[in-house]
């Protein structure tokens, strides 16, 4: 379960606040996309899902926990069972691939042998066998994503977030990617992707969280895409 | 002509690595198993030659404190119980006394002493003696009639105190208007004070140096996290503990630590030796002995290990505390 009760949000002490009163509630198991336009503050409420910054006011339930009481090391293992695609990928440039997408196994203290056979699915998966020795600056944008994505989904998140997943990606290759993360919802997953595309917005039958004026709304899917047509034409 | 064929096959699954290998990768600083990039840091050089240095001037520092030790035990031990008794071929009036004079005073004095209870020994130094003695200040050549020497009695006491060494000085003096005694001790305790001043100034630098040393690795590891700070937010934002990211900089450290101790220490093992060469040449009583002794040996083994030990804990030390810092 994720609860977000009138949840504020801003960078520093003297910065406007980019969330104010977002309200929502997730349940275990569901995949939503959230939407908005640029600057909204999609990435700002992704960093609060994972727990890379806190709210400034109200609460936040993070898989049935209260993220206000929870100690370091609470916050480390939930920080496990949560997975990232960031916007910027953030991959380290200086491992080779196959590093990157084991880093959270590693972090996991999980056994080589077990590492090793994980990788190498995931990355055969995302179509990246043949580059699991290259360096993230030989990459494109495209497979940078992917390994990205690797990464975040390589130690079975109970909770996936990810930032603009499909940005960089072909239509093939985004609608596979999207296959997947359906396919790791199926599994229990809880999903949220953040998205400017109406077009997998309109392809995969999932509830949106509208971001606008700083607060979440959650309407029902078809009028917004109603309004978001109307508004085109 | 036969050729072997010494190519080795790439190894596809790797081992566990053995405790020799996990020794050697301690020395050889490689980014295996490193999610930073530590090993690229622009100061590393500085750090290690810093180190180094530090090292060689803490071995070196460490020694001279032992070496000055084992000069004051020397001094104090030798020349305690002894005094010499001298009688100046120039009378306080001016006119020179004949050799065979001062060999009668001599005798004179010799005999008076023995008589005492709390004189174990007393020897007159014979003119040979005497010519060694001086040969550093005013050479070999010169004939001994040429200069008048002074008769010399080297007195071993078997006990002293001030009431010994009044009488006895009573008593010389009742026997040979020409005797002056020399106690050493006014002079000899000047030295061991300036002995021991040397070796406690030797003792601070070397406080000194370690805590140098900290210093830099500590500060090394700040830069570095201030470099990484990128990286280390997402190690955190994956879920990684501090102990584990503290543990990378702490294997750093360690690597760049050993390596530079050891190198240094083994530079300032070399220069003792040829220190101790070079006053071994000399051969003048007048310098010590510097030669490396069991303690010397031991100090010069522990440095690298001690430094390292304390740089690899600060470095984890500092980290963590860096870290906990970080939401
Ligand atoms: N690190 C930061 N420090 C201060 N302000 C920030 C920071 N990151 C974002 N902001 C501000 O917060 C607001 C929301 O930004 P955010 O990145 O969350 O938007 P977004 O909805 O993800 O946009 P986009 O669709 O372009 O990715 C913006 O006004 C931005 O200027
Ligand atoms: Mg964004």
């Amino acid at each position: 379960m994720i609860k977000f009760t009138d949840v504020s949000f801003r960078y520093n002490e003297t910065a406007q606040n980019v969330l104010k009163g977002v309200n929502f509630a997730l349940n275990p198991g569901s995949f939503h996309f959230l939407t908005g336009p640029s600057g909204a503050g999609k990435t700002s409420l992704m960093k609060l899902l994972a727990l890379g910054n806190f709210p400034s006011g109200g609460r936040i339930t993070l898989l049935d926990k209260d993220v206000e009481t929870l100690d370091r090391k609470d916050l480390c293992s939930l920080r496990q069972k949560i997975g990232v695609v960031f916007q910027d990928f953030r991959l380290l440039n200086h491992l080779s691939a196959f590093d990157n997408v084991a880093l959270p196994m590693r972090i996991q203290n999980k056994p080589e042998n077990q590492i090793k056979e994980h990788v190498n699915e995931l990355l055969d998966w995302v179509g990246l066998g043949e580059h699991k020795n290259d360096f993230p600056p030989t990459l494109s944008g495209g497979q940078q994503q992917r390994i990205a994505i690797a990464r975040a989904v390589i130690s079975q998140p109970e909770l996936l977030l990810a930032d603009e997943p499909t940005g960089n990606l072909d239509d093939e290759i985004g609608f596979r990617l999207m296959g997947l993360f359906e396919q790791l919802n199926k599994m229990g997953t809880t999903i949220v992707i953040a998205t400017h595309s109406t077009q997998i917005i309109e392809t995969f039958s999932h509830p949106c969280l509208i971001l606008q004026g700083g607060t979440v709304h959650t309407p029902q899917k078809t009028n917004f895409i109603a309004k978001k047509i109307k508004n085109a034409t | 002509m036969q050729h072997k064929n010494n190519q080795t096959e790439p190894q596809d699954d790797t081992p566990q690595p053995s405790i020799l290998h996990k020794v050697w990768n301690v020395f050889c600083v490689s980014d295996k198993g490193y999610d930073l990039p530590l090993n690229k840091s622009d100061d590393l050089k500085l750090l290690r030659i810093l180190i180094t240095l530090m090292s060689l001037l803490c071995v070196l520092t460490l020694n001279s404190s032992l070496i000055l030790q084992d000069i004051t035990n020397r001094w104090s031990s030798g020349l305690e119980n002894k005094i010499t008794i001298e009688i100046s071929p120039e009378t306080k009036d001016g006119h020179i006394l004949s050799a065979d004079t001062i060999e009668k005073e001599s005798s004179k004095i010799k005999e008076t002493l023995q008589k005492n209870r709390n004189v174990k020994t007393a020897n007159i130094l014979k003119h040979t003696d005497i010519q060694e003695l001086i040969a550093p200040w005013i050479g070999n050549d010169l004939s001994l009639s040429d200069i008048p020497l002074p008769g010399l009695i080297a007195v071993e006491l078997s006990d002293y105190s001030e009431n010994i060494l009044i009488n006895i000085k009573r008593d010389v003096l009742e026997t040979s208007d020409y005797a002056h005694i020399e106690t050493h001790s006014e002079w000899l305790n000047d030295l061991i004070t300036l002995a021991y001043t040397l070796k406690t100034l030797a003792l601070i630098v070397s406080a000194i140096i370690i805590s140098l040393t900290v210093t830099s690795i500590i500060t090394g590891m700040k830069t570095r996290m201030a470099i990484h700070k990128k990286e280390i937010e997402l190690l955190h934002s994956m879920g990684a503990h501090d102990v584990y990211i503290a543990k990378q900089f702490q294997r750093h450290a360690t690597q760049i630590a050993a390596q530079a101790t050891f190198v240094g220490a083994i530079s300032a093992f070399v220069i003792l030796i040829i220190m101790g060469t070079v006053a071994g040449q000399t051969g003048s009583a007048l310098l010590p002995n510097f030669s490396i002794g069991t303690n010397g040996l031991l100090t010069t083994l522990c440095v690298p290990f001690i430094l390292t030990a304390l740089c690899s804990l600060s470095a984890r030390g500092t980290v963590l505390k860096s870290l906990r810092e970080i939401p």
